[in-house]
């Protein structure tokens, strides 16, 4: 399947959100979400790396398991 | 004879609703459909504690509603106001009947003040919801509800017993934190986990739920988990033992939503999902938790059934639910899809959305008590939810180009599709505005748990952090759309064990016992034939012993048999070892 050029744009859009994300994340004060008592700050970003590279890894092992998981549609004989 | 509106158990009323609605002529049904539900939730305003009554020696509590008993049943009934209404162009009159008497147990449950009325609501549930799958009409709906029906029936024994057990060492059966161990604990525990869809029986929500019909499958997604989120809240609030099994809930569900080619399937899978941040936020237990646990399951039955709305409307119009014949549906579905994309956005927690100020509150709670590997996971769960209901559904269902068809049927024109009508698309509506309703006003919900202005989800760092989390993974989703396109096949699961292993174990019990039996009843019928065969032959009319012989030869063996005789006898005797010694 190749990418569509509409399918290319979103790419590149998101692309950009991510890294313009980032930018952002440089010069906003660490912040707990909600509780105003809590300070989590560090990491630049780390949500993103977080979501970035678990999902990754979630991929790699549902790619993986989707070897061992599938059979043919009447596996179960109906 | 006046009723007091007071004492008048919201669940019992639907219940005997329920069992005259199919009895009811066509108005008379839609009217009660319409109007009982939006009664029922006014009522819960005035609802106050029934005395206890007694029955079997037993204490029974109907009603003792708690301020989360409250919401939960208040959720239930909007969910089977508008899951009704969108039933109502098609279901059938028993399929509606059996929602009535289904939410009716849920909402008795969360009412209810003992184990003993839980366990009746419990089963009761379990009936129900069975019959809605047998009215699904699909092609394995009959199996899959049969399936469904053992294994909450198996669910529901394990509760039983362990409520016996409760009362068996001594312990009040009033519904409320338990603080007992011991065997009665855990089985409660497990009976509890079983409708939740905890492992190792996750396979029933997948199994069942796509099988019941377009409206079937929305009423399913509302009660039976999350009524199994309520007890836990209500129960076991705090066992460590539920963060685990909530993890893995939650990425079973998107390990199997990715590689699930049905939409709706997508959809149930992402139930499983969802009920595990449920789950693990009642193990961690701290009140942001709990609090987060009681709105996100809210959150979660609007939107789900939104986005099982669109899917059954989807279903409705093309007569298929499977993403492989699926496509461009936004085109000739705007309505549907718009409502949808509402949906979707909710599931993923976009800001100014339900499950933003929902889902926070339980990463707060991981947090809070110090469990960064959780609330690493948690992260990673809420990012995953774009690869099933948020992206992955609304794509393959309305916006993938149906030139990826790898399949496409001629039978099946997503052309010919015409957009959600008439009171379907009222309730749709309905609950898509109910989405960005709690995402809007979020300190409504929280003040209703007495958490009024603790928690601010609209500060400018958790924006940004959420989109953090989104943006990467809807990026990965559409860079991975290749490795994940739909591809028709069964995902195994631990159903195997029951339906291959087990099934293969008797079939081949079965076929070597028979092959036993067989073999003895040839041995034992072949000696039996082979022993009339010799006696036959002895004593037959031809037989040695039975024939005919000649005088002569008879003398001579009676003079044989004489000698015989004497010489045995002088043996015995020895007169003939005497007679013999002497002679010589």
């Amino acid at each position: 399947m190749k990418p569509s050029p509409a399918l290319k744009r979103l790419t590149a859009v998101l692309l950009a959100s991510c890294a313009l994300l980032l930018i952002v994340d440089l010069f906003s004060p660490p912040h707990f979400p909600l509780a105003t008592s809590h300070d989590q700050g560090g990491l630049i970003g780390l949500y993103l790396w977080i979501s970035g590279g678990g999902m990754v890894t979630v991929l790699l092992l549902t790619r993986l398991l989707g070897f061992l998981l599938r059979r043919r549609e009447n596996y179960y004989g109906h | 004879m006046a009723i007091d509106l007071h004492h008048l158990p919201p669940g019992l009323v639907l219940i005997v609703c329920g069992g005259l609605l199919s009895f009811l002529r066509l108005r008379l049904r839609q009217l009660t459909v319409a109007l009982l539900p939006p009664l029922l939730l006014v009522q819960l305003c005035v609802l106050e504690p029934t005395a206890p009554t007694h029955w079997l020696g037993q204490t029974l509590i109907w009603l003792n509603p708690s301020a989360t008993g409250l919401l939960f049943a208040a959720i239930f009934l909007i969910a089977l106001w508008a899951g009704s209404l969108f039933a109502l162009k098609d279901a059938r009159p028993c399929e509606l009947a059996a929602a009535f008497i289904y939410a009716g147990g849920s909402i008795g449950i969360s009412l209810c003040g003992d184990w003993i009325s839980l366990f009746i609501f419990w089963e009761i549930m379990a009936l129900a919801s069975t019959l809605i799958i047998w009215n699904g009409g699909q092609p394995d709906s009959q199996q899959a509800g049969l399936r469904y029906l053992l294994v909450h029936l198996a669910g529901g024994v394990l509760l039983l017993i362990g409520i016996a057990g409760l009362a068996l060492s001594g312990n009040h059966l009033v519904f409320g934190h338990l603080s007992v161990q011991g065997w009665p604990y855990w089985l409660v525990l497990a009976g509890i986990l079983v409708n939740a869809g905890a492992p190792p029986l996750s396979f029933w929500v997948a199994d069942a739920y796509p099988q019941a019909s377009a409206s079937g499958m929305v009423f399913l997604s509302a009660f039976t988990t999350k009524t199994a989120v309520f007890v836990l809240i209500t129960a076991f609030d705090g066992e460590q033992l539920l963060i685990p099994v909530g993890l893995y809930m939650a990425f079973y569900g998107i390990v199997y939503a990715l590689l699930e080619t049905d939409v709706r399937r997508i959809l149930a899978y992402s139930i499983i999902n969802q009920v595990g941040f449920m789950v693990t936020a009642v193990g961690i237990g701290t009140q942001a938790a709990l609090i987060g646990a009681t709105t996100h399951a809210g959150a979660h039955i609007f939107y789900k059934m939104v986005l099982l709305m669109g899917a059954g409307e989807v279903l409705r119009q093309t007569g298929t639910s499977r993403a492989t014949h699926l496509g461009a549906l936004w085109r000739t579905m705007p309505w549907t899809t718009a409502c949808v994309v509402i949906g979707a956005a909710a599931s993923m927690g976009l800001p100014f959305t339900s499950s933003f100020v929902t889902k926070s509150l339980i990463l707060q709670g991981a947090a809070e008590q110090h469990l960064p590997v959780v609330w690493i996971l948690l992260l990673l769960c809420s990012a995953a939810v774009v690869f099933n209901a948020g992206i992955r559904f609304p794509w393959l269902t309305f916006f993938q180009p149906t030139s990826l068809n790898p399949s496409p049927q001629q039978d099946i024109s997503p052309e010919r599709a015409s957009d959600i009508a008439g009171l379907s698309r009222l309730a749709i509506t309905a609950g898509a505005a109910l989405c960005l309703l709690v995402g809007w006003f979020p300190q409504t919900l929280y003040s209703w748990l007495g958490a009024h202005n603790q928690y601010h989800p609209y500060v400018l760092p958790h924006l940004i952090e959420q989109m953090q989390v989104l943006l990467p993974a809807t990026l990965l989703f559409f860079v991975s759309l290749r490795w994940f396109q739909p591809q028709p096949a069964l995902l195994l699961d631990t159903d195997w064990v029951f339906r291959r292993l087990l099934y293969t174990l008797w079939l081949w019990t079965g076929h070597t016992l028979k092959n036993q039996v067989q073999l003895i009843v040839t041995i034992s019928s072949r000696s039996l034939i082979r022993s009339f065969q010799f006696l036959f032959r002895t004593h037959g009319p031809r037989g040695v012993l039975a024939r005919s012989w000649p005088t002569g030869s008879l003398a001579l063996w009676v003079a044989f048999l004489l000698a015989s005789y004497v010489a045995v006898y002088n043996l015995k005797t020895q007169t003939l070892w005497k007679f013999i010694q002497n002679a010589f």
